[in-house]
């Protein structure tokens, strides 16, 4: 037989016997089975045990003239039985050191014949049929089940479940009272019907509860709604119950807890011993560690963006609470959240992605590229309005009626630019600084090009990448490098919110220095289009930095 | 069976009530077995038991005496558990068809005198801690349902189920041994 954990695989036979068992438990029971046909057998061995010592007990208590009841409800033994079960040794697999501690010792009695019990005899003395069910009857009290579904998981991203679980759905319903859930890889997000929203971050495991969940380790986010007020995240130390948050929990296995309050407030209970809990009300922009072994709480300083919040399998994206989307890192082929390479871009002429800028001519081949390889980005353009001053600006068609004539030609690509800029000769190069500041740098990027270009971004696409978040600001600095080889250098700069202009620079040179931009963003504008083209001079250096161009986010409230 | 039992079944039931009561006694932790591995359902096995029962009662005239009882039984429980899973197939959850009709076999192979097992459990429960025995006689003697235990101590479900697994798996272990040493 395969190696299995017969522990868990006891818990999910007994739960089967007890009608208890979920629709995704009996799912795994049914793939252990189908990949180990040998494992009906030791089910056939856990339901005899289980029948024998159901029979067993019955005997006791017709031979007895027992009582049922709650015997021995005694909470002083609940609580060390809740104390031995924290400390009580795992069992494994079958065959480690138990069965050298339970057969010690043994005697076996002499072999005592089957004796009819005297009160079903006189039953089945009575009457026929009635007597013959009495004796098939046996004190089963129906178990009801508690088990109750609470919550969906609706999305995850590269994830790996642990143990012997079988990989659950996007879209499956959660129940209460399942086996713990142990999350080796990858980032889940759970939607309970009361509309709470949990994100999980592996390693973790935990154990869905009906207004709650069980965080043994691993690190959580909650979103509460005001329906959901009084959700209550429970580690092996501590609970947190909402007080009308976004919070997050890291739970460590020694017991200790972190908790971050983003929003609203958390009252905290710590401690495992009763005696001992302390209670503590956590704010907005607080955050607090317990530390299981001196069982003590210390504030410490809240970070904002180490949970998890939000995610999109369909983009890979995750976001952690950054409050900016930084589209130099897009057009590096990231996602705004730093995952893109610093260097990468695009090929004017053929939309083709490249690792780094390289000087040429290059000609206008079309009004427009579509860059259907990348999520963010609409599209790229060398911009000419000829005569009509028209160039479409996005896939849906948007026009911008202003864009004046130019060249057509662009001796650059469009990048997530890197240290200096280097000219044609290969021999001479500036630094891509405005104002006295370098930019280029993962701290502050920059995306760098020339006249005549022009780029769209998708901002649909990107609010799709960050679900419950608003994009409510765009701002940049931009400009020609102070530096400049061709101080005398002119571009006009324009910003476009689906083919309008919000933003226009003409005659920018590198001594007029940079400028800001800050415009408000709409929910229903769609594309972004930076777009710099030459002035009436020549179009010789006119390079141009769009540095630290980001939307700044705002949750759904 | 003492002196005043035989008596009393002489005086009070027939023979064939005599016969049949007696063989039945003597599968029926088997049959229960059986049938509770096949539906896993303590309600429905019952109620599958005592159908079978019946079947068997209605139809004992037709079992041959000196063949295998047991056997006998287990076909007539054998149609009406997948019977019993064919009626309730798309209401509850359930394993695939084939499983059912795979596990029917292994489980009449398994199926076993339980006198011998319930002898082993008087062994090896004594070998439990107090806590262990005590937790599983509150339910499996005293039946005690899990959410009562659940409220009054404040533990999940889920972990109670936890407990009470390993408490079976170390009882297990035990009596295969016991087992064992009897069939040596």
């Amino acid at each position: 037989m395969p190696k299995h954990n017969f522990r868990k695989i006891d818990a999910l036979f007994l739960k089967l016997l007890e009608n208890c068992i979920s629709d995704e438990e009996i799912e795994i029971l049914d793939n252990l089975f189908a990949g180990d046909p040998s494992l009906m057998n030791y089910y056939c061995e856990f339901v005899n045990n289980y029948i024998a010592l159901k029979i067993k007990f019955n005997n006791e208590i017709e031979m007895n003239h027992e009582t049922v009841g709650e015997h021995g409800f005694d909470m002083k033994f609940w609580q060390e039985a809740s104390e031995y079960e924290k400390t009580a040794p795992t069992i494994g697999t079958p065959k480690e050191e138990l069965q050298q501690e339970l057969i010690h010792n043994v005697v076996y009695p002499p072999q005592e014949k089957w004796k009819i019990n005297k009160f079903n005899l006189y039953f089945a003395i009575i009457s026929s049929a009635a007597l013959f069910f009495v004796v098939l009857f046996l004190k089963f009290a129906p178990q009801k089940s508690y088990s109750v579904e609470v919550a969906n998981l609706v999305d995850q991203v590269n994830v790996k479940w642990g143990e012997s679980l079988v990989p659950l759905k996007t879209g499956c319903r959660l129940w209460t009272n399942s086996p713990p859930y142990v999350l080796e890889k990858g980032i889940v997000s759970i939607l309970y019907d009361e509309g709470i929203k949990v994100v999980i971050e592996a390693p973790a495991k935990f154990e869905i509860e009906r207004s709650g969940i069980f965080l043994e380790y691993g690190r959580l986010f909650s979103h509460v709604s005001k329906s959901g007020l009084g959700f209550r995240v429970e580690t092996t130390t501590c609970q947190f119950v909402d007080l009308g948050t976004e919070f997050g929990v890291k739970a460590d296995i020694d017991g200790s807890s972190e908790l971050h309050v983003i929003k609203g407030k958390v009252q905290l209970f710590a401690g495992a011993d009763n005696n001992e809990k302390i209670s503590q009300t956590v704010n907005q922009d607080n955050a607090v560690v317990y530390d299981a072994n001196n069982r003590q709480t210390k504030d410490i300083p809240v970070l904002k963006t180490i949970f998890v919040r939000q995610i999109d399998s369909a983009s890979n994206a995750l976001w952690r609470g950054q409050e900016i989307i930084d589209l130099a890192d897009i057009v590096g082929g990231g996602n705004g959240f730093g995952t893109g390479t610093m260097g990468y871009g695009y090929h004017l002429e053929t939309g083709r992605q490249v690792e780094q800028n390289v000087s040429g001519a290059y000609k206008r081949q079309k009004d427009y590229i579509p860059l259907p390889s990348s999520n963010f980005i609409d599209g790229i353009f060398i911009p000419d309005g000829n005569k009509d001053q028209h160039q479409r600006i996005s896939t849906q068609g948007h026009i911008f009626d202003q864009c004046p004539d130019t060249s057509g030609t662009c001796p650059s690509f469009i990048v997530n630019h890197v240290n200096d800029i280097i000219y044609n000769d290969q021999q001479r190069s500036c630094k891509s600084q405005l104002n006295d500041i370098i930019y280029g740098t993962r701290e502050r990027p920059c995306i760098y090009t020339h006249s005549n270009a022009g780029i769209t971004f998708d901002l649909d696409a990107i609010r799709k990448s960050s679900p419950g978040v608003i994009i409510k600001h765009f701002r940049m600095t931009c400009g020609i490098p102070q530096d400049n080889p061709r101080p005398n250098a002119k571009s006009n700069v324009y910003v476009l919110i689906d083919g309008q202009s919000r933003y226009s620079r003409e005659d920018l040179t590198a001594s007029s220095g940079s400028v800001s931009v800050n415009l408000n963003i709409e929910e229903s504008d769609r594309f972004l289009t930076l777009l710099v083209t030459e002035n009436n001079d020549s179009d010789s250096f006119d390079l141009i930095l769009f540095a630290e161009p980001v939307l700044e986010l705002e949750t759904h409230s | 069976m003492s002196q005043e039992e035989v008596f009393f079944l002489q005086v009070f039931m027939d023979n064939k009530s005599t016969k049949f009561f007696g063989l039945y006694n003597s599968i029926h932790g088997r049959l229960l077995s059986y049938i509770m591995t096949m539906v896993h359902n303590q309600t429905a096995s019952e109620d599958l038991l005592q159908e079978t029962a019946a079947i068997m009662w209605e139809n004992f005239d037709q079992f041959q005496e000196g063949t295998n009882f047991a056997a006998w039984a287990i076909a007539i429980a054998r149609n009406k558990t997948l019977e019993y899973l064919r009626e309730n197939q798309k209401t509850k959850k359930l394993f695939q068809s084939e499983f059912y009709e795979k596990l029917s076999y292994v489980a009449e192979e398994s199926a076993d005198d339980h006198s011998v097992r319930i002898k082993a459990l008087d062994n090896c429960i004594k070998k439990l801690s107090d806590n262990n025995h005590k937790l599983i006689s509150l339910r499996y003697k005293h039946n005690v349902p899990i959410k009562n235990i659940s409220l009054k101590t404040g533990r999940p479900i889920s972990t109670l189920y936890s407990h009470i697994s390993q408490i079976l798996g170390l009882l297990r272990i035990c009596i295969s041994k016991f087992l064992a040493e009897q069939d040596a």
